[in-house]
């Protein structure tokens, strides 16, 4: 019994090293001081993140990047949370199929929606513009952003609300500070995986950026089809990986706070 | 005749022991109840003897055989979960006949057991239907069918009725009780009510912080206990558990055989336990009574139950008399449980005195 | 679909009022995400017009469709694809039931901390693991550089550019996909299911066999119909792992429509891809009943 679950956990551990692993070799690469990665490294240096902080390209369209996540984000939230309240506290008809409608974008291939879109926004004068490039965007976050939101509000229990009006809150004050505050948590991750998904795209937006918006993964993989890889390139992806990696760690080690 | 032996057992997990050298011994065809509040370690022996999680030490012997490292699945040993755990996949037949499909009994004989059990529980009808389609009480019946239907060794039940609701579980509590004596299975269950056990087992196994306080019939179990322990836990309601401070309880002079015993105790600190249906409440200052302030009378039906109040502030229930709320004696009726003496800081029991 | 939620004690808004908040979101979706998707069709019957992007509408033509089903190259490309995406399904259905398993009978922080490594790749895009993959599986990169290193082979294994590399990629890229539903199901199931078929006497493989299977069957169905559809529609993964050398049904619909701007034509393949897909969930519904 116990060597079977020995033989058990390696297994689970390989599985999960080999689920890992490009992310890790990511890592490993970007501190190759060699232009070239080679396994096993000749040596580790820090001159790709250096070099790194200091090409103006770069810079520039991980800044289109976060410009163009964080319109997305605050887009997606705000329809999303507005369209998940509407969801959960009232019964408009056809609740159903809207609540599917809105979801639609993430059971339908993205791929084919994409060829399509480019069509749509070239025709009507909007392809390569900066709006058709953050409604793209807002059409693949807003359905996470709505399936979050909506998660959370129905998980907090109604009859806290009603607490709150038999006390003597007005409906209004009493959603403000009973459910609202308890959403919280659920809103900032709407917001966080909205924002991580519109950063890191570059299915849809490869086919609709336009040469004036190239954002950082459109930038990377224009460069990992032609021109071979640029070891600034992995020093900012591993950049980007710490980022996440210290956010999920920072929001697990967060104490919970109480809603005021 | 011992069937099932244990000895010495022994877990933990990490620093905190769960069972602490746990040993007894039962007979072929006993209906054994483990009784103790949440967190004892009743669960805990019983999905041991099962074989689902294993002593760090000790010994399990049935039948003369070594159970101790001998995996689950090659233990003939039948267990009803507290949740019934069901497949949810599989028709009520299907359920009852997986034991014998991993036992790899022919088809026909398999279908007969199947019937035969399910005839036992009264579901023939439900064969063909799915878990989810089924009240919690029929749940539990084809769970009770599935572990018979192997006919194990041993037949575990863990905590049979906490799911049910108030109703059914008297209804389900005879239906064990005619269980166990149609099949002869030797049963151990699992339970925190001590009724279940007082009114189901030929003996109980009272368990406390991972070890069994006391093992004896019911009857032994309600009025002699071994323990304050034991005295707290059985009985509805459980005994009164008075503290003897030095120099007696203000007020009263004990009958003298009590006052004897009492003295001859020692100058340690004494508990006293007195059962509610021994105490009958009378008018202040009748002989040999405890001072009292009657607070209330519950009634509860077939009885009645007073609520008293002692003048250094500790709580007695006892048999009412006549007497409105206000000051009243309380005096012992000399029928049931004998006044129990115990030690104080261990909690054994000294004395039991006839008055 | 969800059944309408219970008004109960929180505070409900009137339907009009309802539909009001959820307007903005929905009309966006219809419009920009329903609508391209409708036209789609339209678009892949257009014929092509010289030295224009705005293609001709007026004679609804099925030239495209006939290009792809009457050139060996497409029907190929097709069935190249659908056989990868089909490695690719089995391959993370074969490790994510395992790893959704163990996940399941995890609790508190060492869940969370283990669900997050699966899903550390799915939060860094399609792009900087394939970035990775690339270094993972390069004639310099770390497989080969272990294996020489071990001296157990003398020239580099290829591994990108071959279809078993941009399999490897994929399974690795849609992992998450798969180990997220059969998680669902199975986190449905008490693991007293199990020790129940335990103390009846199930050895640790009949227990996978008759009870692990069946009960995630729904979850695996999903897993890998989400893989499958992924693996099908991918192109990054395909386009960088085979270094352009494996051409996958994506890629060319990338191609058209990005590089050889004949959209008709892009938009014939993307109606495709959705056919094949749909045929895919046909299939897969059609195994739910087949649950062991």
């Amino acid at each position: 019994m116990k060597i079977g679950t020995f033989v058990r956990a390696t297994g689970i551990g390989l599985i999960l090293l080999f689920a890992v692993a490009p992310i890790l070799v990511l890592i490993l690469a970007a501190f190759d001081e060699g232009r070239f990665f080679r396994f096993p490294p000749r040596g580790l240096s820090m001159r790709w993140f250096i070099a790194a902080f200091e090409s103006a390209e770069y810079r520039a369209s991980v800044t289109r990047s976060v410009v163009v996540a964080s319109l997305a984000t605050v887009i997606s939230v705000g329809l999303g949370g507005l369209a998940a309240l509407g969801l959960v506290r009232g019964r408009p008809p056809g609740q159903a199929y809207l609540e599917a409608l809105i979801l639609a974008p993430l059971a339908l291939p993205l791929v084919v929606w994409a060829i399509a879109f480019l069509q749509v926004l070239s025709y009507s004068g909007l392809g390569g513009t900066l709006f058709g490039l953050i409604l793209a965007h807002v059409i693949i976050t807003l359905p996470i952003a709505m399936r979050v939101i909506l998660a959370t509000f129905t998980r907090i229990d109604p009859d806290l609300e009603a607490a709150a009006r038999s006390l003597g809150a007005t409906p209004v004050r009493a959603f403000l500070r009973t459910t609202l505050p308890l959403a919280r948590g659920g809103i900032a991750g709407a917001a966080a995986l909205s924002f991580l998904v519109s950063f890191n795209d570059v299915v849809v937006s490869t086919f609709v950026a336009g040469a004036g918006w190239v954002t950082f993964p459109v930038r990377l993989y224009a460069q990992l089809r032609g021109e071979g890889i640029d070891p600034i390139t992995l020093a900012i992806g591993a950049m980007i990986v710490g980022v996440i990696i210290v956010g999920a760690i920072a929001t697990e080690l967060w104490p919970r706070r109480r809603g005021r | 005749m011992t069937y099932l032996v244990a000895s010495g057992l022994q877990k933990a997990y990490g620093r905190t022991a769960v069972l602490s050298d746990v040993a007894f011994e039962v007979a072929q065809g006993e209906f054994i109840c483990l009784l103790g509040p949440s967190g004892c370690g009743k669960s805990t022996l019983l999905r041991l003897l099962a074989g689902l999680i294993e002593p760090d030490d000790g010994r399990l012997m049935l039948a003369g055989e070594d159970l101790t490292r001998r995996p689950a699945w090659h233990r003939d040993i039948g267990l009803v979960f507290q949740n019934y755990a069901l497949f949810p996949h599989l028709s009520v037949a299907r359920n009852v006949a997986f034991g014998l499909e991993m036992r790899g009994l022919p088809k026909a004989e398999a279908k007969s057991r199947v019937a035969e059990a399910l005839e036992l529980v009264d579901l023939a009808d439900y064969r063909d239907r799915l878990p989810s389609e089924l009240s919690g009480g029929q749940q539990q019946r084809v769970a009770i069918a599935r572990a018979i239907a192997v006919r194990p060794r041993l037949l575990l039940l863990d905590e049979p009725l906490s799911n049910l609701d108030a109703l059914l579980r008297g209804t389900v509590r005879a239906d064990l009780r005619d269980l166990h004596r149609r099949t002869g299975l030797t049963t151990i269950m699992v339970t925190h009510d001590q009724a279940e056990a007082l009114s189901l087992a030929d003996r109980v196994a009272v368990m406390s912080g991972g070890r069994i306080v006391q093992m004896g019939s019911p009857e032994t179990i309600y009025a002699s206990p071994d323990t304050t322990f034991v005295a707290s836990f059985v009985g509805n309601p459980p005994a009164n558990l008075l503290r003897l401070p030095p120099d007696g309880i203000p007020g009263w002079t004990p009958p003298p055989p009590l006052a004897a015993a009492i003295a001859n105790a020692g100058s340690r600190p004494l508990v006293l336990a007195l059962w509610p249906e021994t105490l009958q409440v009378v008018e202040r200052g009748h002989a040999h009574s405890i001072p009292a302030t009657l607070r209330a009378v519950e009634f509860l039906g077939a009885e009645r139950r007073a609520h008293l109040r002692l003048t250094d502030g500790q709580t007695l229930l006892a048999h009412p008399g006549e007497q409105g709320e206000g000051d009243v004696g309380v005096v012992l009726r000399g029928n049931g449980p004998l006044p129990t003496i115990f030690d104080a800081e261990t909690g054994a029991r000294l004395i039991q005195v006839a008055t | 679909m969800r059944s309408p939620r219970e008004a109960g004690g929180g505070t409900s808004l009137s339907p009009t009022l309802s539909l009001l908040f959820i307007a903005p979101a929905a009309i966006l979706v219809l419009a920009a995400f329903g609508l391209p998707f409708l036209l789609l069709l339209a678009l892949s019957l257009a014929s092509p017009v010289e030295g224009s992007l705005v293609p001709d509408m007026s004679n609804p033509t099925l030239a495209a469709y006939s290009r792809i089903l009457g050139d060996g190259f497409y029907l190929r490309t097709l069935a190249t694809t659908l056989a990868m995406s089909l490695a690719t399904a089995a391959g993370c259905l074969a490790l994510a039931l395992p790893l959704a398993h163990w996940l399941a009978r995890r609790a508190g922080r060492a869940r969370r901390v283990l669900t997050a490594i699966v899903l550390l790749p799915l939060a860094c895009g399609a792009l900087l693991p394939t970035l990775g993959l690339v270094h993972l599986l390069g004639p310099l990169g770390v497989v080969n550089g272990t294996l020489r290193g071990l001296g157990l082979i003398a020239s580099p294994l290829p591994l990108l550019g071959t279809q078993l590399g941009i399999v490897i990629g994929l399974i690795q890229a849609f992992l998450p996909f798969a180990v997220l539903p059969i998680l669902a199901v199975l986190d449905r199931t008490p693991p007293v299911i199990e020790e129940a078929a335990i103390t009846l006497g199930a050895t640790p493989a009949r227990l996978w066999v008759r009870i692990i299977l069946p009960l995630a069957w729904p979850g695996l169905l999903a897993g890998g119909l989400l893989v499958f559809c992924s693996a099908l529609t991918a192109f990054v993964t395909p386009q960088i792992v085979g270094q352009g050398k494996v051409a996958t049904f994506a890629m060319l619909a990338y191609q058209q429509a990005l590089q050889v701007l004949d959209w008709p034509f892009a938009s014939a393949l993307a109606v495709t891809m959705l056919a094949a897909l749909a045929l895919a969930a046909v299939v897969t519904f059609s195994l739910a009943r087949l649950r062991p």
